[in-house]
C-alpha cells in the first residue's frame, strides 16, 4: 500500500452524498425504533423484495466485489469458483433454514435453538459463536476498509478506520434495524447499478462480444489459456472440495444474515427474500466474472496501471477501480469507489446490530434476566457502541496485517458452528442439550484451531514452513464432525430430564401465542 | 440430509387431528425442501468435481470461444436463482391450498 493517494473528487462529493443520505435517514428512523421489535427487526414490516435487497446488501461485501474480481484477475477461473460459492449458499438457506427459523423465532436465530433445548446453555453457545463470527467478520472488514479509503480517498487509514466506526455506530444506536436496512438497501442499489455500469461498458469495449473478450484476456495474461479452468481445486481437490462446503453452508450459520428474517410479516414473504437475495447476489457475481475478466483484458495490458516494480497500482484488490477508470474515466471511478465505501459500511453495521442484539437480547434479557425492554434497548444501544469501539480498536491493531482468511475463518466458524446446531434443533427431535452444545462446541474449537494451524494463518502469516493441518478451509472435516458429535451426544443421553421438557412446551405455548 | 421428524408443530395448541395434519404437511415439506436442497448440492459439487478431476475438459470452449467453464459456472448460478425461485412458488401455492383446506384460523393463534 505505498502508491500516493490522489483524492477524487468525484468519490469524496458522492461519498458524502450518501453519508448525507443515510445520516438523514438514521435521523428519521430514530423515532421509529423505541421498541424492542422496532430496533432488532424494523418491526416486522419489510416487504419481501426489499428485504431481499437489504440482505443482498448485507451480504455483498467489498471482498466480493474487490477482492472476487482482484483473484480472478491473478489466477482466472479460481475467482469465478468462489462466486459462485457465495451463490450456492442461498439454496441452502432458502430450503434447510429460512422458514422454520422465520416461524420459531423473534430477534435472533438463537430463538429457535432455544425452543427444544434448556435455554440458559444453548443460548450462551450461540452468543459465543456469533460473537466469534461477528469478530472475524468485522476485522476483515474494518482493515478491508482502511486500505481501501486510504487508497482510494487519500484520507489516513486511523480516521478511515475511525470514520467507518463512527458513521456504523450512529446508524446502529440511533436507527437500529430501520437505517441499518436502509443503508443496506441503497448500498446495494449502489452497488448492483456501478457493476452493471462497468460491465456494460466493459462489453462495449469488444462490441459485445463475449468470445472477442476471452481471447484478449488469454492473449495478455501471464499465464494464458490456464486463467480458462479451474487450477486450484485441480491441485488440491480436499481443500477445494472443503471451501466449497464452507461457502455452501456458511451463510446458513451467519447471524448477520439469518436475524434478516425477522424483519418481514411471515413466513412467506421471508422464503421471498431468499429468493431475491439469491437473483441479485447471482447477477452480482456474474456481473464480477465479467468485471475480472474485462480488468485482465483491458488493465494488465495498459501501463498507466501497472506499477513500476509489476503487478497493479494500488495492490491487486484494485483490479475493479482500474477497470472502471479505464472504460468510464475519473468520474466512474470516483462513482466506484464511493460505493465501495458504503459497500463496507452497510456490511459492519449489519454486523454491529447483529453483535448488539446478540448480547442485549440473548446474554442480557434471556440468559441475565433483564426484564424491562427499555433496559434491554439501552443494553443494546451500549452493546453496539462497545463493538464500534473494539472493532475500530482491532482495525488499527490488525493495520498492515494480512486479515484475508479472516472471512473465511467467519465461513468456516458459522458453517461447522451455527449451522449443524441450528438445522438439528430445528429438524430433529432428538437432539438433546447436550448433543447440541457439544456438536456445536467441538464444530467452533476445530474449526478456530484448524484454521490457525492451516497454511492462510500457520504459514502464510506465522511464517511457519509447512501446515500442522493441511486443509484450508477446514470445513470438509469440521462440519461432519459437528453433526456426528452433536448425534452421538443426543443418542447417547436420549432421555431429556422432565424439567426440560416441560420447560419447552411451556415456551411453545407462549411463542405460538406471540405468533402470528 | 437425513430425513428428519420436525419438531415445529404447535403441539400444545391443537388437538391431535390438527397436530396429525400439521405434522405430515411439515414431513411432506421438508422433504421437498431436502429434495430441493439435494438438487443444489449435486449441481454444486458436480461442478466442483469438474474442476477438480477434468479442468482441461471445461478449458474447451463451448460456445463461440467461450469455454465450458464459464456456460457451466454461469449456470449452476442460473440454476440456483432458478431453485429458489420455484422452491418459492411450491411453497406459497402449498401454504395457500393448506389454508384453504383448513380455514385461515388454524395457523393464527389469538393472543391470550
Amino acid at each position: 500500500m505505498n502508491a500516493t493517494p490522489e483524492t477524487n473528487p468525484t468519490a469524496v462529493l458522492l461519498f458524502l452524498l450518501f453519508a448525507a443520505a443515510t445520516l438523514g435517514i438514521t435521523w428519521y428512523a430514530a423515532s421509529r425504533s423505541r421498541s424492542r421489535n422496532a430496533f432488532y427487526t424494523a418491526d416486522g414490516g419489510l416487504t419481501a423484495f426489499r428485504n431481499g435487497l437489504a440482505i443482498a446488501g448485507d451480504y455483498m461485501s467489498a471482498a466480493a466485489f474487490l477482492g472476487v474480481s482482484a483473484l480472478i484477475t491473478v489466477t482466472g477461473f479460481d475467482g469465478m469458483l468462489y462466486g459462485i460459492g457465495f451463490v450456492i449458499g442461498w439454496p441452502i438457506v432458502l430450503f434447510l433454514v429460512a422458514e422454520r427459523l422465520r416461524r420459531l423465532g423473534r430477534f435472533t436465530f438463537a430463538d429457535a435453538l432455544s425452543h427444544h433445548l434448556a435455554e440458559k446453555p444453548v443460548r450462551v453457545f450461540a452468543a459465543i459463536s456469533s460473537l466469534a463470527v461477528i469478530a472475524f467478520y468485522l476485522i476483515a472488514q474494518m482493515v478491508g476498509a482502511g486500505q481501501l479509503v486510504q487508497l482510494l480517498f487519500g484520507v489516513d487509514y486511523s480516521y478511515a478506520v475511525i470514520i467507518v466506526g463512527v458513521l456504523m455506530v450512529v446508524y446502529v444506536t440511533v436507527g437500529g434495524m430501520v437505517a441499518t436496512t436502509w443503508v443496506q438497501i441503497i448500498k446495494a442499489v449502489l452497488l448492483l447499478c456501478g457493476a452493471l455500469v462497468i460491465t456494460i461498458l466493459t462489453l462495449a469495449q469488444f462490441h459485445f462480444d463475449f468470445s472477442a473478450l476471452i481471447d484478449r484476456a488469454v492473449a495478455v495474461h501471464p499465464r494464458h489459456a490456464a486463467i480458462l479452468a479451474p487450477s486450484a481445486i485441480a491441485a488440491d481437490p480436499i481443500s477445494g472440495f472443503s471451501l466449497g462446503i464452507a461457502l455452501m453452508f456458511g451463510t446458513s450459520g451467519l447471524p448477520h444474515i439469518l436475524m434478516r428474517f425477522f424483519t418481514v410479516p411471515d413466513v412467506k414473504a421471508a422464503r421471498s427474500s431468499v429468493f431475491f437475495a439469491c437473483l441479485f447476489n447471482g447477477l452480482f457475481f456474474l456481473m464480477v466474472f465479467i468485471i475480472g475478466f474485462g480488468a485482465v483484458a483491458l488493465v494488465l495490458p495498459d501501463p498507466t496501471y501497472v506499477a513500476p516494480g509489476g503487478g497493479l497500482r494500488g495492490g491487486t484488490n484494485m483490479a475493479a477501480i482500474h477497470l472502471s477508470h479505464a472504460v468510464g474515466g475519473d468520474v466512474l471511478m470516483g462513482f466506484v469507489s464511493a460505493v465501495a465505501f458504503a459497500t463496507i459500511l452497510a456490511v459492519v453495521s449489519g454486523l454491529t446490530l447483529a453483535g448488539a442484539a446478540t448480547i442485549s437480547h440473548d446474554l442480557g434479557a434471556r440468559v441475565l434476566g433483564v426484564k424491562q425492554e427499555r433496559l434491554e434497548l439501552r443494553i443494546s444501544r451500549l452493546a453496539s457502541l462497545g463493538i464500534g469501539i473494539a472493532a475500530v480498536l482491532l482495525g488499527l491493531a490488525f493495520r498492515n496485517q494480512n486479515v484475508a482468511y479472516m472471512v473465511g475463518l467467519a465461513f468456516a466458524v458459522a458453517a461447522s458452528a451455527n449451522f449443524p446446531v441450528l438445522v438439528l434443533a430445528m429438524g430433529w427431535r432428538g437432539l438433546t442439550t447436550a448433543g447440541a452444545l457439544a456438536g456445536g462446541g467441538v464444530g467452533l474449537v476445530s474449526a478456530l484451531s484448524l484454521t490457525v494451524l492451516g497454511p492462510a494463518v500457520w504459514v502464510k502469516t506465522l511464517g511457519h514452513a509447512t501446515p500442522v493441518f493441511p486443509y484450508d478451509p477446514p470445513a470438509i472435516l469440521t462440519v461432519p464432525l459437528a453433526f456426528i458429535v452433536a448425534w452421538i451426544v443426543s443418542a447417547a443421553m436420549q432421555r431429556k430430564p422432565a424439567g426440560v421438557r416441560a420447560e419447552a412446551a411451556r415456551r411453545d405455548a407462549a411463542s405460538s401465542r406471540l405468533r402470528r | 440430509m437425513a430425513r428428519s421428524r420436525n419438531c415445529f408443530t404447535r403441539e400444545t395448541m391443537m388437538g391431535n387431528d390438527e397436530q396429525a395434519a400439521d405434522a405430515a404437511d411439515d414431513t411432506r415439506h421438508s422433504r421437498l425442501a431436502s429434495a430441493f436442497a439435494a438438487v443444489a448440492a449435486a449441481g454444486y459439487y458436480g461442478f466442483l468435481f469438474a474442476g477438480a478431476f477434468a479442468p482441461s475438459a471445461l478449458a474447451r470452449p463451448a460456445i463461440g470461444h467461450v469455454p465450458w467453464s464459464f456456460v457451466l459456472g454461469a449456470s449452476v448460478i442460473g440454476g440456483a436463482i432458478g431453485l429458489t425461485g420455484l422452491y418459492v412458488l411450491v411453497a406459497n401455492a402449498r401454504e395457500a391450498g393448506e389454508r384453504r383446506r383448513t380455514g385461515p384460523g388454524r395457523r393464527t393463534v389469538p393472543a391470550a
